[in-house]
């Protein structure tokens, strides 16, 4: 997404909006967002406390855990995962995905590269797809609270391409401020180079119905913690009860 | 160039088996002289060692017997759990969330798999999985009956969806006929699952 | 702080996502001593306690440092004196 058609909204609406284009994956929304998809079925729960389960992934997480400046920035590292090849990412076991970002950081940052990993590894080595989040324009750092317990506020929509801990299926949506968390670092900002920058986050309240309309179930709510900056005055009526 | 982006490369089409790829990256991070097998892999131990539910399970048995430290655990429960020694990496901001007769409590990462590590240790395969994850947040009360976990119709399930810095453990109600028991004989019976959320005990 | 100087001491963790790099060698540092010495991991655990309740307002990682310094000097690995004379070992950055 360039910055023109970021600060242009109304190209992105006339121009964009019901028009199919072929574009090469702008990632929106990764397929990591899965929160409300259907058809993966039922969970396959153990009370096993070991967590791992072959000697490969303790190796993986051995060498993610001193593996130093890539993954000190750990929002960065998120997104090295949300940017594989959907396919890969919902085929391949968990700790897989921390090897494809891992190695895609690394070949990002001129560690290595594709074909020296291939060469090493006998085989093809598939990484994540490449990182096109942009910096959002306010970059400003907050540490006061604009909101409190009980106000009815709404999440903005702005599905971008890069990293944000705003699930797809609440954008858009409304709730309550159920907890005032204090502030911490914004993901989006700290994934893409932006460095610190706080925002006040809010652990805000969800009714089902309001997030899956008819289909919601009574008496249940989902609570997310959101950022600041995800977040908007409520407008209009209520979707649901 | 982005590492996926050479049109006029030819990759090898066998996709390298996975312990191939992980020996690959692990030896490229050693050869760097960014990875020490053997230093991390004091540090592994430890988390696998050190960090698991039995910690938990301490800070939830302390909770249902001392009503001052539940008090402090549901007003600040960072503060609370390091008290006790289980503070540390993905426990630096802790939320502790009560089940009452009420409100039943659930937690899941949607989009990852942010989980309470000092507390619970290393979070199980499942917990990470698209399964739980998609249907978390979307059905509660089936997915917790299909997990063997009765919520009726009149207590309302509330997910915690860990999007953020926040950590959650759930504190469960402490079951009938434990009156008598210590806390040390109580730690034994609380579960990981009962902490997650997708067990009652 | 004089430690003995050992290869298994892990000398980068950063990945574990601390505020600072003397965090991350506080712990590494504390794993490795307790498991070098054979320590159930409780020994450090309830050093850790105590520092913070005598001082609950303490930065976590400030306590978790004041544990290891007391169990390094009780366990007569290096003397008070020492640890104080001991100027901190530069490392590059993450």
């Amino acid at each position: 997404m360039t910055r023109d058609s970021r600060e242009n909204g109304s190209i992105r609406e006339h121009v964009l909006v019901g028009t199919p284009i072929a574009v090469e994956s702008t990632a929106v929304d990764g397929v990591h967002d899965l929160g409300g998809i259907a058809g993966f079925g039922a969970v396959d729960h153990d009370t096993d406390e070991s967590p791992f389960h072959e000697d490969w992934e303790r190796r993986v997480f051995r060498l993610n855990i001193g593996s130093g400046p890539l993954r000190a920035n750990l929002p960065a590292f998120r997104h090295s995962i949300e940017r594989m090849d959907p396919a890969h990412y919902l085929s391949s076991p968990y700790f897989e995905h921390w090897v494809t970002g891992v190695a895609t950081r690394a070949v990002e940052s001129g560690l290595t590269t594709r074909d020296e990993l291939e060469q090493r590894a006998g085989g093809r080595f598939p990484l994540s797809q490449p990182d096109r989040g942009v910096l959002p324009d306010d970059l400003t750092s907050r540490t006061e609270p604009r909101y409190t317990v009980g106000e009815e506020v709404q999440v903005r929509e702005w599905h971008p391409p890069g990293h944000t801990r705003a699930p797809r299926y609440v954008q858009g949506r409304r709730g309550t401020i159920a907890r005032v968390h204090g502030f911490a670092d914004v993901d989006d900002i700290a994934a893409h180079g932006g460095g610190s920058v706080t925002d006040p986050f809010y652990s805000v309240r969800f009714t089902s119905h309001e997030l899956w309309g008819e289909g919601g179930g009574d008496r249940e709510v989902v609570h997310v913690d959101l950022f600041e900056r995800y977040l908007k005055d409520a407008d209009g009526p209520r979707r649901s009860p | 160039m982005a590492p996926d982006d050479h049109p006029d490369h030819h990759h090898p089409t066998e996709l390298a088996p996975i312990e191939a790829r992980v020996a690959a990256i692990e030896s490229v991070l050693v050869d760097k002289g960014i990875l020490d097998t053997a230093a991390v892999d004091a540090i592994v131990t430890h988390l696998e060692d050190n960090l698991g539910p039995m910690n938990g399970a301490q800070v939830i048995a302390k909770a249902w017997t001392d009503p001052e430290y539940k008090a402090q655990l549901l007003d600040n429960a960072t503060a609370a759990i390091d008290a006790l020694g289980f503070g540390g990496p993905q426990g630096e901001h802790m939320v502790v969330v009560e089940n009452t007769p009420e409100v039943h409590n659930m937690v899941v990462c949607t989009l990852c798999s942010c989980y309470p590590w000092p507390t619970l240790g290393l979070p199980p395969k499942w917990y990470k999985e698209p399964a739980y994850r998609a249907r978390a947040v979307r059905e509660p009360r089936k997915l917790l009956a299909e997990l063997g976990t009765v919520v009726p119709d009149d207590v309302e399930i509330r997910v915690w969806d860990s999007s953020s810095e926040a950590r959650y453990l759930v504190l469960p109600m402490r079951p009938d006929g434990t009156e008598d028991m210590s806390a040390s004989e109580l730690a034994k019976i609380i579960t990981r699952d009962s902490m997650i959320g997708v067990q009652r005990l | 702080m004089t430690i003995p100087d050992d290869d298994s001491l892990p000398r980068d963790n950063g990945s574990l996502v601390f505020d600072a790099p003397w965090q991350a060698r506080a712990f590494g540092i504390a794993v490795a001593v307790v498991e070098k010495l054979g320590l159930p991991w409780d020994a450090f655990r309830q050093r850790l306690m105590h520092e913070i309740a005598a001082d609950p307002q303490r930065p976590y990682y400030d306590s978790w440092g004041l544990a290891l310094e007391s169990m390094v000097v009780d366990l007569e690995l290096a003397t008070p004196a020492a640890l104080e004379a001991a100027t901190p070992t530069e490392r590059a950055p993450l």
